[in-house]
C-alpha cells in the first residue's frame, strides 16, 4: 500500500529522495565538466517550432501534452521517469497501440496513469478549465494544431493565463523537426545533456543512411500505404503526401509516390493508380490498433508483439485483388513498418528500416538491432522485444 | 361554362391523344436517361484511374480472355466493383429518397431524414474506434465486414426505434419529428466517439463519413444488389398506390389503398436501401434529396415514370461523380460524397430556374 500523501513516512521518503537526487545531480556535475555548459539557466527565452519566442520562467514541473506521442521524446529526456512532469495529456499511445503502452506502463507502473487523460484532439477542443485545474507550468502542442487552437481562441486564453505554450513538431517535417523538438524540449526541461546525446545518436545514424543513399545512382519509387488494414482488408490505398511518411521516405533515400499524387497531406488513391505507376517498393505501415476490426500488421514494442501475427496480416493484405499484378509484390519488395513512428522523435529507427528496404544490397551496413538497443540505452526503458520492420512473406 | 366530361365528342379523343402523347414523351425521356446512365457507367469503367488505353479497356470488357492478367484484374477486380457500387448507390439512395418524400409527404425528406446517416456513421465509428460491433455476436462476420455490418445494423435500428415508438398512431409529423430526434441522438453520439478517438482513428472516421467507393468489394456489391433487387419490384408494383398517396395523402384510403401499411413497408424498404449503401460507401448526401425532385420536374407526379427517372438520375449523378472523383486530381481519389453534390448541382439549378420561368409566364 502507498503511504497517504502528507503522512510522515511519505514526507520523509520525499525529502530523502530529493536529497539523493540533489546529491546525484551534484556528483554528476562534478564528474562531467562539460555538463555545466549544457545546464539551462532560467528564465530562458526559446524559439519554438512555430517560430515563436517563448519565455520559460523556471524549470517546468507540470506539463500538459496535446499529443501523447511526445511521450517518446520525454522518455529520452526524463530518463528516470518520463511521466514525472505530465499532469494532463492526450494518451494516444494507449489508444492507438496498447502493446507499446504496456511497455511504458510496466516500466513506470506508479506514475504511468497518474496524469489526467483528457483525450483532446487537434481541433482546439480543449477543456481549458481542466487544463487550468491541472495547474500546468508548460503546455506542449503540435504545430499542426496551431491554426485550430488559435481559431478556437484557446491560444489567446492560455496567453491570458500566462501559461507558456510551446509548439513542437515531429510529423510535418519529421526528420528535421524532431531533432529540433528534442533539442528545444531538452533546453526547456533542463535536460540538455540527454537531448544532445540523442541528437548525436540521431545524426550518426542519419549520416550512415545518407552515405548509403549516395552510393546508389537511382532512388527507388516508393508507395506507402499508411495504416494498412486498419478498417479491414478491403479498402486500399490511404497514403501520405509530402509530410509524415512522405518525408520519412525521402530521408531514407526514396521517392514518395504519394507526394506526386496527393494535393494535400493525406488521401486515398486507387490500387489501379499504384499499379499504373508500379513503384519499386511498397510499404505498409501498421500498429496494434485495438480490436478485431483491424487487420493491420501489429508492429510495436513489448512481449506480446509476435512476428507470425505480423507476417499473417502482411500476407492477408497482399492477397487483396490486384496485388498479384504489383511488381513490388512479385519481386518480394513489400515491407511493413511500425506506424507510430510517423509522429515520434524515435523516427530515425523507421528511416533506418526504410533505407534497408530501399537498398537491400547495403542493408547489412546498417545494424537496426544495435540502433534499437542504443536507443533503449538513451531512455530508462529496459530493453524489451520489439518488431518495427519486416519484409512481407513472398507472394507467389 | 361548358364541361367536356361525359361528352362523347372530339374533345374526348383529344384528351386520349394528349395522354398517349404525354406517356410517349415520358417514355422517350426515361429511355434517354437510362441510356445516359449506361453511357456514364461504361465511361467510368473505361476511364477508371486512367492506366489503360481505350482499346485495352474495351477488349478487356468485351473479351476478358483476350487481354493480359493485369488488365483483366484492373477492369474486373478493381474498377468493376467500384463502378457497380456507384450504380447501386445511385439507385438505392435516389429510390429511398423518393419513397421518403412520398410517404412522409414532405419535399425536404431524404433517405437520411430518419437519422439513418448519423446512425450508420455512429455504428461505423464505434467499430473503427472501439471495435464495438453488433456483428461480433454473429458467426462468419469477418473483420472486413465489421465496419459495414455495424453501420448497417445501426441504420436499421433507427427505423426500428421510430416504428416501435409510433406504433398505433403513425402520424406523419410524429415520424418526421422522431426521425429528427433520432438523428440528433446519433449525431451527438457520433460526435462523442470522434471526440474520444485517437488521431488515427479520427482520420478513419472522417474519411468514412465523407464517403468512398474504395471500400467496394464483390461481396458488398452482391449484398447491396440483393437488397435493391428485392426492393425495386415491390416499389414498382405499388406505383399507382404511391401516386394516389402522393396526390391525396391520407385521403388515398378512399381508393382502397391501405395507407398505413404501405407507409410502414415503404419506410422499412427505404431504410434498408439507404442503410445498405451507406454502410458500404459512407455518407453520400444530395442524391436522395435531389434526384426525386429532378424526376418530378421532368415527368411530374406519375409514379410509374417518376420511379424510373429518379433511379436513372441517381445512377447518372453517382457514376459521373465516381468518374469525376478520379479525374479532378489525377492520381488521387476525392471523397465521393463531396463530388456527387458538385456534379449534380448545376443540373439541378438549371432545372429549377427553367421551371420558374415557365410557371411565371
Amino acid at each position: 500500500m502507498l503511504p497517504a500523501a502528507g503522512s510522515p513516512s511519505s514526507l520523509g521518503m520525499g525529502n530523502s529522495m530529493r536529497l539523493l537526487k540533489h546529491l546525484a545531480a551534484g556528483v554528476s556535475l562534478l564528474l562531467a565538466g562539460q555538463t555545466l555548459a549544457y545546464a539551462t539557466t532560467y528564465p530562458v527565452t526559446v524559439t519554438d517550432l512555430a517560430n515563436r519566442q517563448v519565455e520559460i520562467p523556471s524549470e517546468p514541473k507540470r506539463i500538459v501534452l496535446q499529443d501523447g506521442r511526445d511521450l517518446f521524446t520525454l522518455a529520452l529526456l526524463d530518463r528516470a521517469d518520463p511521466f514525472q512532469r505530465i499532469v494532463a495529456w492526450n494518451n494516444i499511445v494507449k489508444r492507438s497501440d496498447p502493446n507499446t503502452w504496456k511497455v511504458f506502463e510496466n516500466q513506470w507502473p506508479k506514475t504511468a496513469n497518474q496524469a489526467t487523460d483528457m483525450k483532446f484532439g487537434d481541433d482546439g477542443d480543449l477543456n481549458l478549465e481542466a487544463v487550468v485545474a491541472a495547474r500546468p507550468d508548460l503546455l506542449v502542442f503540435q504545430t499542426r494544431a496551431r491554426t485550430s487552437l488559435e481559431n478556437a481562441g484557446v491560444a489567446q486564453k492560455l496567453a491570458a493565463l500566462k501559461i507558456p505554450v510551446l509548439f513542437v513538431d515531429s510529423d510535418l517535417d519529421p526528420v528535421v523537426n524532431s531533432q529540433k523538438t528534442v533539442t528545444l524540449l531538452g533546453q526547456v526541461l533542463n535536460r540538455e545533456n540527454e537531448a544532445k546525446a540523442y541528437i548525436d545518436f540521431y545524426k550518426n545514424r542519419l549520416t550512415k543512411i545518407d552515405a548509403i543513399t549516395q552510393e546508389h545512382n537511382k532512388k527507388p519509387l516508393v508507395f506507402v500505404e499508411a495504416k494498412a488494414g486498419q478498417g479491414g482488408a478491403s479498402a486500399c490505398c490511404f497514403t501520405h503526401g509530402d509530410v509524415y511518411w512522405g518525408k520519412l521516405v525521402q530521408a531514407a533515400g526514396g521517392v514518395n509516390l504519394g507526394s506526386q499524387l496527393l494535393p494535400g497531406a493525406t488521401g486515398d488513391v486507387t490500387l489501379e493508380t499504384v499499379l499504373g505507376k508500379q513503384p519499386d517498393v511498397y510499404v505498409m505501415t501498421g500498429t496494434q490498433f485495438p480490436g478485431n476490426t483491424s487487420v493491420s500488421p501489429p508492429f510495436g514494442f513489448g512481449e506480446s508483439v509476435k512476428l507470425d501475427a505480423i507476417e499473417r496480416q502482411l500476407k492477408l493484405l497482399e492477397q487483396r485483388p490486384g496485388f498479384a499484378q504489383l511488381k513490388a509484390s512479385q519481386n518480394g519488395r513489400v515491407y511493413g513498418v511500425y506506424h507510430q513512428f510517423y509522429a515520434s522523435s524515435w523516427n530515425i529507427l523507421a528511416v533506418e528500416n526504410l533505407n534497408q528496404a530501399f537498398y537491400p544490397d547495403s542493408a547489412n551496413k546498417l545494424d537496426a538491432d544495435a540502433s534499437l538497443k542504443a536507443l533503449f540505452g538513451l531512455t530508462g526503458i529496459k530493453a524489451v522485444p520489439a518488431i518495427l520492420y519486416a519484409p512481407a512473406p513472398a507472394n507467389r | 361554362m361548358t364541361t367536356p366530361i361525359g361528352n362523347v365528342s372530339p374533345e374526348a379523343s383529344t384528351y386520349q391523344t394528349r395522354y398517349t402523347h404525354t406517356v410517349w414523351k415520358r417514355t422517350v425521356l426515361l429511355v434517354s436517361l437510362l441510356v445516359i446512365a449506361v453511357v456514364a457507367f461504361i465511361a467510368d469503367l473505361i476511364v477508371g484511374s486512367g492506366t489503360l488505353t481505350f482499346g485495352q479497356a474495351m477488349s478487356g470488357l468485351l473479351q476478358p480472355d483476350s487481354v493480359d492478367a493485369s488488365t483483366r484484374v484492373i477492369l474486373w477486380e478493381l474498377r468493376m466493383p467500384m463502378t457497380l457500387m456507384a450504380v447501386l448507390a445511385g439507385t438505392c439512395l435516389a429510390l429511398a429518397g423518393l419513397m421518403m418524400q412520398t410517404v412522409l409527404d414532405n419535399p425536404l425528406a431524404e433517405p437520411f431524414t430518419l437519422g439513418i446517416s448519423s446512425a450508420a456513421g455512429f455504428g461505423a465509428s464505434l467499430a473503427l474506434a472501439f471495435n464495438f460491433s453488433l456483428g461480433n455476436a454473429l458467426p462468419g462476420f469477418g473483420a472486413d465486414l465489421l465496419v459495414t455490418g455495424n453501420a448497417f445494423l445501426f441504420s436499421l435500428l433507427t427505423v426500428g426505434i421510430i416504428l416501435l415508438l409510433t406504433r398505433g398512431h403513425v402520424g406523419l409529423q410524429a415520424i418526421t419529428l422522431l426521425g429528427i430526434a433520432v438523428h440528433f441522438v446519433f449525431s451527438s453520439l457520433l460526435g462523442l466517439v470522434q471526440y474520444v478517438a485517437s488521431v488515427d482513428q479520427l482520420q478513419s472516421i472522417v474519411f468514412w463519413l465523407m464517403g468512398s467507393l474504395l471500400h467496394a468489394t464483390w461481396n458488398k456489391v452482391a449484398l447491396c444488389a440483393v437488397i435493391a433487387v428485392i426492393a425495386i419490384p415491390v416499389v414498382l408494383v405499388q406505383a399507382w398506390a404511391l401516386t394516389a398517396l402522393r396526390s391525396f395523402g391520407e385521403q388515398a384510403v378512399v381508393f382502397g389503398i391501405p395507407v398505413k401499411r404501405i407507409r410502414t413497408v415503404m419506410l422499412m424498404l427505404a431504410a434498408l436501401l439507404a442503410g445498405a449503401v451507406t454502410s458500404v460507401v459512407g455518407i453520400i448526401g444530395f442524391v436522395g434529396l435531389v434526384a426525386p425532385h429532378v424526376a418530378r420536374l421532368l415527368v411530374g407526379e406519375d409514379q410509374r415514370f417518376t420511379i424510373g427517372v429518379t433511379i436513372a438520375c441517381g445512377i447518372i449523378f453517382v457514376t459521373l461523380a465516381s468518374l469525376a472523383s478520379k479525374l479532378i486530381v489525377p492520381g488521387a481519389v476525392l471523397p465521393i460524397g463531396m463530388v456527387t453534390s458538385l456534379i449534380g448541382l448545376p443540373f439541378f439549378i438549371i432545372l429549377i430556374l427553367r421551371d420558374r420561368r415557365l410557371t411565371s409566364r
